[in-house]
């Protein structure tokens, strides 16, 4: 598709580990206990730069929900996913609101986060505070 | 004006003595004589700390300075640039572009309102990032600097879009006008008010103003005939009903930009070609000298990134109308990032590549 059209961020941002295309501010973020498959996750109000993949249902800890995931813009890498829908009342203040993995960004700061050696093997699951 | 020491100094005295001598007539003495002109030729050179620094020197640079002033920078201020600008203020009365970008907020009401009350030749002020303005602010600039044309509010966040619309009401010859990031500030409202009163406006950004409906924007395209850059970069609720009015009345459009518009279908691209098709000058007569012009005309730049809804056919109507409009590298200006769909779409020039070299141009 050509080139590719960036929106840069102003400010502590978390970036793409691997091409460093920053993606979410740290202002943004919304909570920082969330779980996914590579370990914890956090969900922003407003993430930038990536495109979404195909609509799923998916059964998370706290119900179903419909998710698309979503991927760097540049690189194309997997880099978490965002809440469409949710079935329950008590979760819907996670519409529209994008989960990234942490284990997929590097902080404002450089650094990265390194999993631990056991993984948790449980599908993706998501945890409120 | 002894700044330096020892044998700099002496041959600045020499410098000075080869300069009096080929300025015959006019009695100079000391570095304090210099004509104005001189004088401001000189600082232009320097920057702006220095410039300040010079109008500090003695009362005839100071006087020479305040007249002959007309640009000044302030963003490399870090901490004091509200007190600076409240010092300089009165003294540069003739300033017509004043740069006040900060890193960290520091500018304030009262800085703004001492700008608005002196420097009323002002046509270009450059105000973004400044978080701690209110609408005091506006009220201020639109009663002291009537004559801007370029006026930089991006990141603003704290101004309400009647005082916007008070400002354009006075305020009239506006030409480019940033209002990127004020979320507050821009609506519908305010967009009639841009359309009713700065009908020169040529620039408008109004990225992540997303309280902005079709209404705002066609009101804007009825007002503003002259509109040629337009960046609506995620104003999320825009459908193509603004674009086709935009087709419709701004037909010297240069740069839009649609990014995160995801409302958008292929009724906005075909409206856009239809009026490149249609504003172009007819006849087979055209001299080549015309032929070359028209290739400015029309759109140059296109943005519909995350615009997933088009489709490579309507993309490529636009692509073809236009011929400004590339997606080879190093002109790249219809840029499509995000939309998988759209790979297909080309510019002429690659089907050029293809035909002349045999492999692949991406």
């Amino acid at each position: 598709m050509g080139r590719l059209f960036l929106v840069n961020l102003e400010g502590k941002s978390y970036s793409c580990r691997h091409c460093k295309t920053s993606i979410a501010l740290c202002d943004d973020v919304v909570s920082k206990s969330f779980q996914s498959r590579h370990g914890k996750a956090y969900l922003f109000s407003k993430v930038a730069n990536v495109y979404a993949g195909k609509k799923e249902d998916r059964m998370m800890m706290t119900g179903m929900h419909t998710v698309v995931d979503i991927y760097c813009v540049k690189c194309g890498s997997y880099v978490g996913w965002r809440y469409e829908f949710a079935f329950e009342k008590n979760q819907k203040y996670k519409e529209g609101k994008s989960v990234l993995e942490r284990y997929k960004v590097c902080g404002p700061d450089g650094n990265n986060y390194w999993v631990a050696a056991q993984e948790v093997e449980a599908g993706e699951s998501d945890t409120d505070e | 004006m002894v700044m330096v020491v020892g044998e700099t100094s002496m041959e600045l005295d020499q410098c000075f003595q080869m300069m009096m001598m080929k300025m015959e007539g006019v009695s100079i003495k000391e570095w304090k004589d210099i004509p104005v002109e001189l004088l401001m030729r000189i600082l232009s050179l320097v920057d702006d700390r220095n410039v300040i620094a010079a109008s500090g020197v003695c009362c005839g640079w100071r006087d020479a300075i305040s007249l002959g002033l007309t640009r000044l920078r302030l963003s490399w201020c870090n901490n004091n640039m509200n007190s600076l600008v409240l010092s300089l203020a009165p003294k540069f009365i003739k300033l017509q572009t004043l740069i006040l970008r900060q890193d960290n907020p520091q500018l304030e009401d009262n800085a703004v309102e001492a700008i608005a009350n002196h420097c009323h030749e002002l046509q270009e002020l450059d105000l973004s990032k400044s978080l701690r303005l209110t609408d005091r602010s506006l009220y201020a600039l639109a009663h002291g600097c009537p004559n801007l044309t370029k006026l930089n509010l991006s990141a603003c966040t704290s101004f309400s879009d009647k005082a916007i619309a008070y400002l354009t009401t006075f305020c009239r010859n506006l030409k480019v006008l940033n209002l990127c990031g004020c979320v507050n500030a821009v609506s519908d409202y305010t967009l009639e008010a841009i359309g009713n009163n700065c009908n020169q406006m040529q620039s408008l950004n109004l990225g992540w103003c997303e309280k902005i409906s079709d209404d705002g924007v066609m009101s804007l395209a009825y007002g503003c005939p002259d509109l040629r850059t337009l960046d609506l970069c995620g104003c999320v609720l825009i459908t193509d009903e603004s674009v086709v009015a935009l087709a419709d009345w701004c037909v010297h459009l240069r740069s839009l930009g649609l990014y995160y518009c995801r409302n958008i279908t292929d009724r906005a691209m075909y409206s856009l070609a239809q009026s490149g098709v249609k504003n172009k000058p007819g006849g087979q007569w055209k001299s080549s000298a015309k032929k070359s012009k028209f290739d400015e005309e029309g759109l140059r730049s296109l943005n519909i990134s995350q615009c997933t809804a088009l489709t490579p056919s309507a993309v490529q109507a636009v692509c073809d109308t236009f011929p400004a409009l590339h997606t080879c590298s190093g002109r790249h200006s219809l840029v499509m990032s995000g939309c998988l769909n759209l790979t297909s779409v080309h510019c002429a020039c690659i089907l050029q590549a293809h035909r002349s070299v045999p492999h692949s141009a991406h």
